[in-house]
């Protein structure tokens, strides 16, 4: 899955971040870019900051909420090639 | 309050829905002067056993997305196991039910994506989830065979 390397970032530092949460963060690698306040403004500074390179954006939750679907769907981990 | 009244049919509460790309990824394409993937209107079902919005992986290639994020989920499929799932960030939008209304619009949501919607299966491309809904209000009336969602 793209983005592990973010997420392993995001994990690593996460028990920091308590005074951050519910706030967005913005990783790319192992650099945490900032915390914002809503999906938007994160999604703004990301592509400001990275364009269309990858970068990863990630509610802060020391207990993260799991989501949940009633119906057996499988989700994707990638997007099947064209 | 802009709202709406459809049958439900033996797929379930079916509505039109257009995904496009996330109103900040088209504010970037728009810099860089780069065409911007038009928008798909598509099948969808009011999906109140999802906490959040899927979409099919045909309408997320078709809209070139990549993903932003992560979230651990629980599907039958997934033996009750979170595991995690990749994220996109796309614009949502409901049409109203009647002229001059305006639509119930997100600018920036996030998604998953799964290749088994628009399939015999799961005969529609997106899964409205409970992150939509909780800014609707939703009224299933059984005994007539419609529902309401109003915005």
């Amino acid at each position: 899955m793209a983005l592990e390397q973010e997420l392993e970032t995001y994990m690593k530092h996460l028990a920091d971040w308590t005074e951050h949460e519910g706030k967005y963060v913005l990783i790319k690698g192992e650099e945490v870019c900032g915390f914002y306040s809503s999906f938007d403004d994160v999604l703004h500074v990301g592509y400001d900051k990275f364009q269309l390179e990858p970068f990863f954006v990630k509610e802060v939750h020391q207990d993260e909420q799991v989501h949940r679907l009633s119906r057996p769907l499988k989700p994707c981990h990638t997007l099947p090639a064209q | 309050m802009p709202h709406f009244t459809r049958p439900i049919t033996q797929k379930g509460p079916l509505l039109k829905v257009e995904i496009g790309v996330s109103d900040e990824l088209q504010r970037l394409y728009r810099l860089l002067n780069f065409p911007i993937p038009r928008p798909l209107f598509v099948d969808g079902l009011v999906d109140t056993g999802a906490s959040i919005t899927g979409i099919d992986t045909v309408v997320a290639r078709a809209l070139d997305l990549t993903s932003r994020g992560t979230i651990p989920m629980v599907t039958p499929s997934t033996g009750g196991q979170a595991v995690q799932v990749p994220l996109y960030d796309v614009s949502l939008a409901i049409p109203p039910g009647n002229a001059g209304e305006l639509p119930y619009r997100v600018a920036n949501l996030s998604v998953f994506a799964s290749d088994e919607l628009g399939g015999e299966g799961y005969p529609y491309h997106v899964l409205v989830g409970r992150d939509v809904l909780s800014r609707c209000l939703l009224v299933y009336n059984g005994q007539q065979g419609t529902y309401t969602l109003a915005f």
